[in-house]
């Protein structure tokens, strides 16, 4: 076993050649990196880049208050390692060691490179013969695929040295150790190269697949921040799916940082489990907002996790409808819901579960999208919350309720709440205090957050509608906040009031070292409006007629449909404007010629042809039985006298047969 | 800026959504207010007035209308469709340049109508050329004509079964109400006891087809050739019972004819100025018989 310490640095220089090279947005990552794994670590912390895509979606929000999935955050990171990589290493050649170089603040250029270095670790799949012993070619694969190279035959990644990457990795430890007196863990025993991106990995996407059925089996809640560290490292320990590098990471100096990513995972849980027998689970949440401002409105609100249906249909009649977001319809919650909510319940479909756990007391967190409170386990010093619980709690949550608020709370029942429960609103913890047992769903946290409440939101993320901003809330709400890095902004009660966030724009709002952006914008017209009126360039041209059979007839000659209406009235497309409705049965008796416009045109003239045949004989017919002229419409509309326009048509028909008949 | 043209926008922003995303900005928008209206009812507004549809082909989604300037009669036209802060000002400075007036007139709901008045069809067409908004004449006309017959909503409707343990409901077309109970060949919605409901109409061999809510009703009336809608040539005026409203697409045309939105009597919607050109499709889409005039050649007026 060789001790892997931090070795004399290469020299390193600021602002040096190789960043100016570097493209922007591998800068921009690399200064996230640096500032969320790094540069908050105190003196004699153990420190890891343990980059995953969830931790990179972390970063970008934390650092830069712009949120990406972590999907999205993780292809916008390798895209810009891999423009880096192609054009500055492998293009113009210059080596991974010009990566040391520190950019204008003196951060190292390489942090983003050992990020992506990393995050192939992570990646690795499972080798099921040798579990944790990852081979060279087994990293080196996604290594290459991260990077946007080839694999050489040597199997390394084209323009890739090992050598260097490992004095980047010491470089790196050295500059920790010098600029934050912290430690960045480096692997204790020569394992190669790979060994030093695998040391910062904690948990593999393969150990974070397996965590939600550790969750569910251990009773955890969805977005629970009320696990302790002690309680989530003792079900780790009992959890034995984890794969045998999570486990070695669990027995050494790093079962803090596994510990705390654990619980990071669980804090975004959304309740979904695949229990691996072809059943997915989701949990249920609840929802409340205030209609008229003091009545309360509760809802089921099912999230909807990827994969699961679009539409969620039960054999005892529960139906919901997938929305654009994460949730599928909500469903009111009535006051004969009392018993459903503390006992819990699941609605099933083919191979997917939607649950609501059993509770008796229920947190509430202010939240944006939705708009309203949203159930969530434990309550933040410093920011609104409600809760909910059943009358059997009442006398103990509001003992602790008010230990923890520092006034009293006064419940409120009956209306539309569950049957047995009680709401307790603004509950606004001031100091952490254990809570009793069975109340540990509203535990305090101390946590720094910057909510943004209402408004009309234009886009998903935080851009909003001009003239229709959001409130925005601190927690702590004493802490000092800054605007567009700006002056301190007045805040009262946790609000943050800037009229300068008001102006159309990008803000960015500051709390210690939270930072939110917040996009303000005029709405545009979307390009998937749908047209009102489907052609505006054609009319479509159509005759109306009552029941019948019916020839109809255009001015031109040419112009004649028959139509057959079986109903009271029918709507017939006719491709031009027909004047006259003649009845097409054959057979005796007089019958009345049916003008369908006010104005009758005069017959356009036509030579004679075969065309025109059938338009003169259905003339001919009708002025043979005729019977007078019928109308549509208005009884009191004023109208021409078709008679004289009739009798042109006449004209004219009998004009084309004599010339049809001379033809033949 | 009032909320509901917030919502426009924020509806023109998205182009589409669902049902649920609507009625949640709705329910913030109303918050406050001492009787604030149903989300359904502002739907109903929002679709009347042609901003968009909402309950697509039966889903639960909406989408927005193309901006367009609707003409009702010679020189006067409406704004349907959707429409941002910067469409109104380019229609408020093309109105200027160009003479014309423009109003932009509340309806209910806190919802508004822009109108343009001018003297002539040319003038509306130069307004909009200058916002790149398409102009047409007798919009209700067009858009009347376009609307599917009933029995093509009938024959595009998927074919489902009942659904188990779903309470049943009917429209009763002796008393013109839905009821609580099952009757053959009649509209029937069926309501889970948690979620959506799903509307069908029941044809004549028992198989059920999943329709609109409006549409269903219409398409039951048509197969028992039951005329709910009422239209008086005369008077230019068109009633439904308020139980039945029109399929929205015809109801989006009727309400065009004139740009104002119904009023209520004795249990029926009216709207009034329906030109026979619109009525008369109108008529023959939902099955009423059409009036048939002898006519008397004495006199220009009967």
């Amino acid at each position: 076993m060789q001790d892997r310490r931090v070795g004399p640095r290469a020299e390193a220089t600021k602002e040096g050649t190789a960043q100016r090279g570097l493209p922007l947005e591998y800068r921009r990552w690399n200064r996230v990196l640096a500032d969320f794994f790094l540069l908050q670590a105190e003196p004699n912390q153990d420190v890891f880049l343990s980059v995953t895509p969830s931790s990179l979606s972390r970063a970008l929000d934390e650092v830069e208050g712009e949120p990406l999935s972590p999907d999205d955050s993780q292809r916008d990171f390798k895209r810009a390692v891999a423009t880096m990589y192609s054009q500055y290493v492998v293009s113009q050649g210059h080596g991974i060691g010009a990566l040391s170089s520190e950019d204008e603040d003196g951060i190292p250029q390489s942090v983003a490179f050992l990020g992506v270095s990393v995050l192939a670790a992570y990646d690795q799949e499972r080798d099921p013969e040798r579990d944790e012993q990852f081979g060279k070619l087994r990293y080196y694969r996604p290594l290459s695929d991260a990077l946007g190279c080839r694999l050489m035959s040597n199997n390394l990644p084209e323009g890739f040295d090992p050598d260097e990457f490992d004095q980047l990795w010491n470089d790196l430890a050295y500059w920790v150790l010098d600029k934050l007196q912290a430690v960045l863990d480096l692997p204790r025993s020569d394992r190669g190269h790979v060994a030093y991106p695998h040391r910062h990995v904690l948990l593999r996407q393969v150990d974070i697949d397996k965590l939600p059925v550790m969750f569910e089996r251990e009773g955890f809640e969805p977005w629970s921040r009320s696990v302790s560290p002690n309680r989530m490292g003792g079900a780790l320990d009992r959890y034995s799916s984890l794969t045998g590098n999570a486990r070695t990471a669990l027995g050494d100096k790093r079962r803090q940082a596994v510990i705390e990513q654990a619980l990071d995972v669980l804090n975004e849980w959304d309740g979904s489990v695949d229990t691996g027998v072809g059943i997915r689970k989701a949990a249920i949440r609840l929802h409340l907002w205030f209609q008229r401002g003091d009545v309360p409105v509760l809802s089921y609100l099912p999230s909807r996790p990827a994969g699961f249906p679009d539409s969620f249909e039960t054999s005892n009649g529960i139906a919901l409808e997938g929305e654009d977001g994460p949730y599928y319809s909500s469903i009111l919650i009535t006051a004969s819901d009392g018993n459903a909510l503390v006992d819990g319940f699941e609605w099933k479909t083919r191979g997917f579960t939607l649950r609501r756990p059993p509770c008796r007391v229920v947190a509430l967190s202010q939240s944006s999208d939705p708009s309203g409170f949203l159930s969530e386990p434990g309550l933040h010093r410093e920011r609104t919350s409600a809760v909910l619980c059943v009358g059997e709690m009442l006398a103990g949550v509001t003992a602790h309720l008010d230990a923890i608020t520092g006034r009293q709370n006064q419940p409120t029942s009956g209306g539309e709440l569950p049957d047995g429960w009680s709401l307790f609103r603004n509950v606004t913890p001031k100091t952490m205090v254990d809570p009793p047992v069975g109340l540990e769903a509203l535990a305090v946290s101390e946590t720094v957050s910057i909510d943004f409440v209402g408004g009309i939101r234009l886009e998903r993320g935080r851009t909003w509608l001009a003239g229709s901003i959001p409130k925005i809330y601190v927690t702590p709400s004493d802490a000092a906040v800054k605007v567009d890095g700006g002056a301190l902004s007045p805040v009262i009660d946790g609000e943050v009031l800037s009229e300068s966030m008001m102006a159309v724009g990008s803000h960015l709002i500051t709390v210690g070292r939270l930072t939110r952006r917040m996009n303000v914008r005029e709405a545009a017209i979307s390009e998937g409006c749908t047209p009102l009126i489907a052609d505006l360039g054609e009319e479509h041209v159509m005759a109306v007629v009552p029941r019948g059979e019916w020839t109809l007839l255009g001015a031109h000659p040419t112009e004649l449909l028959r139509v057959e209406c079986t109903r009271n009235s029918g709507i017939f497309a006719t491709g031009f404007n027909a004047v006259w409705a003649v009845d097409a049965r054959n057979g005796g008796g007089k019958r009345p010629i049916m003008c369908l416009v006010y104005d009758p045109p005069p017959p356009l003239d036509a030579s004679p042809a075969p065309e025109c045949r059938a338009w003169c004989d259905a003339i001919r017919r009708a002025q043979q039985h005729r019977a007078g002229f019928v109308r549509l419409g208005d009884a009191r509309a004023p109208v021409r006298d078709p008679q004289p326009a009739w009798g042109r048509y006449v004209a004219l028909s009998k004009r084309l047969r004599r010339h049809c008949g001379r033809m033949r | 800026m009032n909320g509901v043209d917030g919502l426009i926008q924020w509806m023109t922003h998205r182009g589409q959504g669902r049902w649920e995303s609507f009625k949640d900005l709705v329910g913030d928008i109303y918050a406050h207010e001492e009787q604030p209206p149903k989300p359904r009812w502002v739907a109903n507004t929002l679709s009347m007035t042609g901003v968009g549809e909402f309950f697509v082909s039966g889903s639960n989604r909406w989408r927005v209308f193309a901006p367009l300037i609707a003409g009702i009669s010679l020189g006067q036209a409406v704004v349907v469709g959707g429409r941002t802060a910067t469409l109104k000002e380019q229609l408020r400075a093309a109105a200027t340049a160009e003479g014309i007036d423009l109003f932009e007139e509340p309806l209910r709901w806190n919802v508004t109508r822009i109108r343009l008045y001018a003297l002539t069809d040319g003038d509306l067409q130069r307004v909009a050329e200058r916002t790149g908004i398409p102009f047409v004449p007798q919009a209700a006309d067009r858009m009347i004509r376009q609307a599917p017959t009933l029995e093509d909503r009938v024959a595009q409707g998927q074919r489902v079964q009942a659904p188990r343990n779903w309470c049943v409901e009917s429209y009763d077309f002796s008393t013109f109400n839905w009821v609580g109970r099952d009757i053959a060949h009649s509209a029937k919605a069926f309501t889970p006891s948690r979620g959506v409901p799903r509307y069908t109409f029941e044809k004549a061999d028992g198989s059920l087809v999943q329709m609109e809510r409006r549409e269903s009703v219409y398409a039951a009336a048509f197969s028992q050739s039951i005329a709910l809608l009422a239209y008086d040539p005369d008077s230019s005026i068109v009633s439904v019972p308020s139980s039945a409203p029109l399929p929205a697409d015809m109801e989006r045309a009727v309400a065009l004819c004139t740009g104002d939105l119904p009023s209520r009597e004795n249990g029926r919607s009216v709207f009034a100025g329906v030109r026979w050109s619109v009525g008369s499709v109108l008529l023959a889409l939902t099955g009423c018989p059409l009036p048939v005039i002898p006519y008397r050649p004495q006199g220009v007026r009967q």
